[in-house]
């Protein structure tokens, strides 16, 4: 398996807090990696810190085995980015947001067609082409932004958490799409925080936690041991959560 | 649950926005000495009565009760309401309105008082020596009737200012984009039959080709003695009980408005053709930032706007002069509301994912900025600024390089005021670096105070030139040196929009030269 991207050492402080105090990961071509952590553990710094969109202070970053230096953004046209909580330009329809999609990557205007018509009929936007982007619902508007993250065929896919708001059988098709694109030897990150998704898709899993890498491994055999939440709940977890419903059910029960 | 209310009131004061904060410090030093000019230099340089500077002074106050009330009904009570589930908790809504009007009328009359004493008292030790004014004790003898009055004034604008600001958040938050822009255009109309006096006094002139007057009256120091002369002999007993039953109709309004939910979200979507057209040879992004500016009703009021500025050029006829200009803020207002994004947009990680850089983003805005805005600005002002402002000064200035700076400075800064928040902020629809996002109502009141500033510099300039006191005044301010004060002042701000002009300039060279 080719190495699409590597990560060593990456450190990264705003002021005077470490975001990011070491992480190291790597994921080849036909591999998908979940990525995991606690909220506010620094993994939305990492994917801006692997997408050049961020200055890191320290380590290195490097995509099909050439560095990539801050400023540095003509990898990008490699990788599919779907980020978390977004929104495409909501001034205008799927067709002419997709179009512009298209072009900055460069695909050829009547390929380019075909993509957006074929892409729409099978999310079962054909009908809400015309319609202004802002006036979708949640789920329509993360079917665009997947569609707008594989419709150039990257080398390597980041999806952060992709399936908010998707109907279960859209969700389907996206998770059978991740996987066939898998198959065809692309590399994904996926961030979830939702840990059956993550057991079902990906092969292998990192952990990070206040900035540091606490815990990879390969997902099947994590599944021997107990299941992704256990082990995400044995590295992570600081609090007793038994204690801490029944101190809330006895407060508000005064 | 209202002491609590007051309490949020004022940690929304304190945490302000740094632009409104650096609005707030403005105000704070530029009214004492704004108003010390009114009441003073007015009359001299007018040779009239005391009478019409103090009403004049009665009106700044007015306007400047008005728009900090304006300001924090929009920003304070939006923040407190939007970020805040004011919904969902046991508060009636009515109470926070008066809330506001008591907090913004104590913070208000504080702050008029305070900066107004301490600020003639600083002047008076400044200017006295100079010009040979009265003293600080003389000067608040003459001033006792206007502080009698003054609650009064300030009551009237924090009211008045915070009917606007009502209107103004129930049109932001209840109506859609498209029908926010059409009610914006309404409310703006609204505003100036507010200050139709001032465009009657305007008009008059123009159509009495009185180019002096002209001059003056373009002036925003000046604003306040056309509606003084129609307040001129005020409180008299009638007049008292038409303001105080004017004052209740407003609180009464305020109170109603705060009641009025809307069931539904007006929804009527002009804004778009499904068959907009992709220009090919320019760059993606060229394409989606017209298509953000130009929705099809824009497209349609811009063409008949350039219509009428080329036949105010062509005929030199006044009316269609008039008509352009007041085009040209309507343009300006619904170009700002397209461009500046809304409440909900934040397209930071989108561009972070593409292959585009964020200096050719920020080349594109300033493109289109120059392409779509400053090249009808100054089309505009050449019709109808130029003819009766710039060329009125230059008839008494002989062509040396202090001329020229004072022709160009007004079109040179204004034009600068926004490539330098696209600076800040150089991907414009998203947060910046520091998670900060401009908001429409903080760049239109940006905008706005940007606009008043350059315009009282420029008429300062004007006036050095054009009205033998004010030249005398100019030439002893400042120990003397108040002609090299104001050259140094022209000549920094005009040379720092020169520079903002030629790095917007490269990028746009650089945009154009490369494809993302």
């Amino acid at each position: 398996m080719k190495k699409i991207l590597e990560l060593i050492e990456i450190k990264k402080s705003f002021g005077k807090k470490e975001v990011l105090r070491g992480i190291s990961l790597e994921v080849n071509s036909g591999e998908i990696l979940g990525y995991l952590g606690p909220n506010g553990s620094g993994k939305t710094t990492t994917l801006r810190i692997i997408l050049n969109a961020l200055k890191h202070n320290e380590g290195e970053i490097m995509f099909m085995n050439n560095p990539i230096h801050y400023g540095n953004i003509k990898f990008r046209e490699q990788i599919g980015y779907m980020p978390e909580n977004d929104m495409p330009f909501g001034f205008v329809n799927a067709v002419e947001y997709l179009q512009f999609i298209g072009r900055v990557y460069n695909i050829k205007n009547e390929m380019l067609k075909e993509r957006i018509n074929e892409f729409l009929t099978i999310f079962g936007l054909d009908n809400e082409r015309k319609k202004l982007i802002k006036n979708y619902s949640k789920g329509m508007k993360q079917k665009i932004l997947f569609i707008s993250a594989i419709i150039h065929n990257p080398k390597l896919l980041i999806l952060d958490e992709p399936f908010t708001g998707i109907e279960p059988n859209t969700a389907m098709l996206m998770r059978n799409i991740i996987i066939e694109m898998k198959k065809k030897g692309t590399a994904i990150i996926f961030s979830s925080h939702v840990l059956e998704i993550v057991e079902k898709l990906a092969d292998r899993v990192v952990l990070i936690n206040n900035g540091l890498n606490v815990g990879q491994g390969l997902v099947r055999e994590l599944k021997d041991k107990g299941g992704l939440e256990q082990f995400f709940s044995q590295l992570t977890l600081t609090d007793n959560i038994d204690n801490n419903t029944n101190r809330i059910i006895e407060i508000i029960g005064k | 649950m209202n002491r609590e209310t007051v309490k949020l009131y004022y940690y929304e004061w304190l945490r302000t926005g740094s632009i409104i904060k650096l609005m707030q410090l403005l105000m704070v030093l530029i009214f004492p000495v704004m108003l010390f000019i009114l009441m003073f230099c007015v009359p001299v340089i007018m040779n009239k009565g005391k009478m019409l500077s103090v009403a004049s002074a009665g009106y700044f106050v007015f306007i400047v009760a008005g728009i900090y009330s304006l300001i924090y009904k929009m920003e304070s009570e939006s923040r407190i309401t939007d970020g805040f589930p004011i919904d969902y908790i046991p508060l009636r809504k009515y109470k926070v309105s008066l809330v506001h009007i008591i907090f913004t009328t104590i913070l208000v009359t504080a702050i008029v008082y305070s900066t107004f004493y301490a600020g003639i008292f600083i002047l008076d030790l400044i200017i006295k020596k100079t010009l040979g004014f009265h003293s600080y004790s003389i000067i608040i003898n003459i001033l006792q009737p206007f502080f009698v009055g003054l609650p009064y004034i300030v009551l009237y604008g924090v009211i008045t200012g915070s009917l606007l600001g009502m209107i103004g958040k129930k049109i932001i938050d209840n109506v859609s984009e498209s029908m926010k822009r059409f009610v914006m255009i309404l409310f703006f109309l609204l505003l100036f039959f507010t200050l139709k006096p001032y465009f009657s006094a305007l008009w008059s002139n123009i159509a009495s080709n009185n180019m002096d007057s002209m001059l003056f009256i373009l002036s925003p120091i000046n604003w306040s003695l056309i509606i003084s002369k129609i307040a001129s002999g005020a409180f008299t007993i009638s007049e008292i009980i038409y303001s105080v039953l004017f004052i209740l109709i407003e609180i009464f309004l305020i109170i109603l408005l705060s009641f009025i939910r809307f069931r539904k979200s007006v929804s009527i979507d002009l804004s778009y053709s499904t068959n907009s057209i992709d220009i090919g040879i320019i760059s993606p992004l060229w394409n989606i930032v017209i298509k953000k500016w130009f929705s099809l009703p824009i497209l349609v009021f811009f063409v008949i706007w350039i219509i009428f500025v080329i036949i105010s050029i062509v005929s030199g006829n006044a009316l269609f002069a008039l008509i352009a200009s007041s085009g040209f803020l309507i343009y300006t207002i619904i170009a700002l509301d397209r461009m500046i994004p809304s409440k909900n947009e934040d397209y930071r990680k989108l561009f972070e994912g593409l292959p585009i850089s964020s200096q050719h983003i920020e080349g594109v805005f300033y493109g289109i900025y120059y392409l779509l805005y400053s090249i009808p600005m100054v089309l505009i002002s050449y019709a109808l600024l130029g003819k009766l402002f710039i060329n009125e000064i230059a008839i008494n200035v002989p062509l040396t390089l202090s001329s020229i700076v004072l022709k160009i400075f007004p079109t040179i800064s204004i034009l600068a005021i926004i490539p330098i928040l696209i600076m800040f902020y150089p991907l414009l629809w998203s947060s910046n670096r520091k998670g900060k996002k401009l908001k429409k109502r903080t760049v239109i009141l940006y905008y706005a105070a940007g606009y008043f500033f350059i315009a009282a510099i420029s008429s300062f300039a004007a006036g050095y030139y054009a009205i033998e006191p004010m030249h005398n005044i100019i030439n002893k301010i400042f120990w003397g040196k108040g002609y090299y004060v104001g050259k140094f002042t022209l000549y920094s701000l005009t040379g720092i929009g020169i520079m903002v002009h030629i790095r917007a300039f490269i990028l746009i060279v650089k945009n154009i030269l490369t494809n993302h």
